[in-house]
């Protein structure tokens, strides 16, 4: 008995000991695909510059020295100078702060609707492929249901209802994308789950809230974080559209496409109006795409020659 | 076949159920009173008035029954009565119907015509200078915000070159062929930009999925000329499941030109649902929502259908 306890012990621990290490073989393996692809990494660079502006609007403004809420006298609708950057907006405000602090909305949306769609849908597609039966199919069918919205109708039908705020554009933006993720992990977890350790797992006495996030979510990371980027690429176009539409955050906070709502009276007269905002929103939803390629053939190398 | 088709409209229909459900209670949750958007503000009701209208809109019965009431009455083609305009939301919808079939449908024509070859030619040619570019184009497509592409072309072709009309359908006083065809160019373009960037890359994995089969090598391998190989066995097989894209298409026909039809003032159905939305018009809302979203289950459902039959290999069963 002494000697099947050890034993079973010693087999116990050897796993957990090594867990660490896997793990980080996983990430290196995975930054080493990476960084093979060089239109990735100078996406990633980008958008690690467009976040530092955003966290650093406070600062570059003050060092451009010009407010994004301050009308500036003497200029209205002015293109680029050595002193207004992108030149001024039809009140005479300094276009280069207002993008910059833009981003704000624009780059933090992106983000969090991004992370209440992965939330949701990796919760939602776990239960339903771990559990299966009556609980998959009511989810499922709830999801189907989800996914025949018309995106961009039941955003603005939400925002108008509960109010166009920062907070609802997350929530809107975020219940209607979760489905997507939802049938993906639901899907890989179907296959998972009738996988020898996960029976291992089992047999060891785990609960289903063990297993399905110490054994199977992890393991369906590499579906879960392509999705999640192109999510983010389709949050901030969204809310751009939104603000377009008028449905976004208020003025005068500026975001990246209510600026371009204000600009539109004055495209004949000052092009650059409208010109910088979409810009910004051009490049961040292109890098975003191209590292969300790049992940693609990092993680998933089958996927890579069929492009 | 038959059994597999009534089987799918019988999954139809509880869908359809918990989505009129899911459009109903959303419009619910709006605060205000609903009376309050059908009755102009100047208007000074007294609560009996108050009570009439009230009763005559249904207002005062409960929530389920107001639902049954809106999903029955929907079914056999009425709508409803817009608050706004005081007239039945179908004969509203009827006129912005055509001008957005009009425009997605070319759009959708012009995409099909440019994305087929151009995957084609990008699978066929994989990793050469054309397959990059196409690849290159169809990232910019996808991340390229289409009111933002719509803007800088207004500016290009109207404001700058004054080629073309910045807004509408027709000319005030004008009304030729190519007075409309002008006014088509730009929403059109901005339109099919994206759906060419979507179409092309499936069109180009499709192509590849197909080129690796056995059969293909076969047919090289026994002496076929490569027009014949590529024409027969690729490019027949690899187009196949272009048919679900027509029908998962399908929906796009209600609600793809939002954002485009504001840019170009495109008096369609788009821009008539964010008037709605934004004058909080709810008997217009929901009656759009839900013919979006019975479009949606249709275009699924036929894209299905369509697979069967063009690919003997789908069995129903």
């Amino acid at each position: 008995m002494a000697k099947y306890a050890s034993l079973v012990t010693r087999e116990v621990k050897a796993p957990t000991a090594e867990l660490p290490l896997e793990r980080r073989t996983f990430f290196k393996l995975f930054w080493r695909q990476l960084r093979r692809s060089p239109l990735a990494m100078i996406s990633l660079f980008v958008l690690l510059l467009l976040y530092a502006m955003m966290l650093a609007a406070p600062l570059i403004t003050q060092y451009v020295g010009y407010d994004p809420y301050q009308v500036y006298v003497g200029g209205r609708n002015e293109g680029p100078s050595a002193k207004h950057w992108f030149g001024t907006d039809h009140l005479g405000r300094d276009l280069f702060s207002r993008v910059v602090w833009g981003s704000r909305i624009s780059l933090t949306i992106g983000l969090l609707a991004a992370s209440v769609t992965v939330l949701v849908g990796a919760l939602l597609g776990a239960i339903a492929g771990y559990f299966g039966g009556s609980l998959d199919n009511l989810i499922m069918r709830f999801t189907d249901v989800v996914l025949n919205f018309p995106f961009l109708f039941f955003a603005i039908t939400i925002v108008t209802v509960i109010g166009p705020s920062f907070w609802n554009i997350v929530w809107a933006i975020g219940f209607l994308s979760w489905p997507g993720i939802a049938r993906i992990v639901r899907g890989n977890i179907l296959s998972l789950r009738e996988r020898e350790f996960i029976l291992a797992a089992r047999a060891m006495g785990a609960g289903a809230g063990r297993i399905i996030f110490q054994h199977l979510l992890p393991n369906t990371m590499a579906p879960i974080i392509v999705n999640a980027t192109l999510t983010v690429a389709g949050a901030i176009l969204a809310e751009a559209g939104l603000s377009y539409l008028g449905l976004g955050v208020q003025p005068p906070t500026p975001s990246w496409g209510n600026i371009l709502l204000d600009g539109k009276p004055y495209l004949a007269s000052n092009i650059w109006y409208t010109l910088f905002p979409g810009l910004f929103i051009f490049i961040t939803v292109l890098c975003i795409n191209f590292l969300g390629d790049g992940l693609r053939d990092a993680l998933d190398p089958r996927l890579s020659t069929q492009g | 076949m038959i059994q597999y088709i009534i089987r799918r409209t019988l999954v139809l229909i509880p869908t359809l159920f918990v989505t009129t459900m899911v459009i109903f209670l959303i419009v619910q949750l709006a605060p205000g009173d609903p009376l309050e958007i059908f009755v102009s503000p100047e208007v000074k009701l007294t609560p009996e008035e108050k009570a009439r209208i009230r009763h005559q809109l249904g207002l005062d019965r409960p929530l389920y029954e107001q639902y049954a009431r809106w999903v029955t009455d929907f079914f056999v083609g009425n709508m409803g009565t817009s608050f706004n305009y005081k007239v039945p939301v179908w004969d509203l919808i009827k006129t912005r119907l055509w001008p957005t079939v009009q425009l997605m449908g070319l759009s959708l024509l012009l995409a099909l015509l440019v994305a087929i070859p151009a995957g084609v030619l990008s699978a066929l040619r994989q990793y050469s200078w054309l397959d990059n570019t196409v690849t290159a184009l169809a990232f910019f497509g996808i991340s390229m915000p289409n009111f933002w592409l719509g803007l800088l072309m207004i500016f290009l072709f109207s404001v700058y070159l004054g080629w073309l009309p910045t807004s509408g359908m027709i000319s005030p006083g004008g009304g030729g062929l190519l007075d409309r065809l002008a006014h088509l160019i730009m929403p059109v373009f901005v339109l099919s930009t994206g759906f060419i960037a979507g179409f092309s890359r499936y069109m180009r994995s499709q192509m590849l999925e197909v080129m690796h089969e056995e059969y293909v090598y076969t047919a090289r391998a026994k002496g076929l000329k490569e027009s014949i190989v590529i024409f027969k066995h690729i490019l027949r097989n690899a187009l196949l499941p272009v048919v679900t894209l027509l029908g998962l298409s399908l929906p796009i026909f209600v609600s793809g030109a939002l954002i485009t039809e504001q840019v170009f003032g495109w008096p369609g159905l788009g821009q008539f649902f964010w008037q709605a939305a934004t004058q909080r018009d709810y008997p217009v809302i929901m009656a759009i929502l839900t013919l979006a979203a019975i479009l949606t289950l249709l275009g699924n459902f036929l894209a299905d259908l369509a697979y069967g039959l063009v690919d003997p290999r789908i069995r129903y069963d």
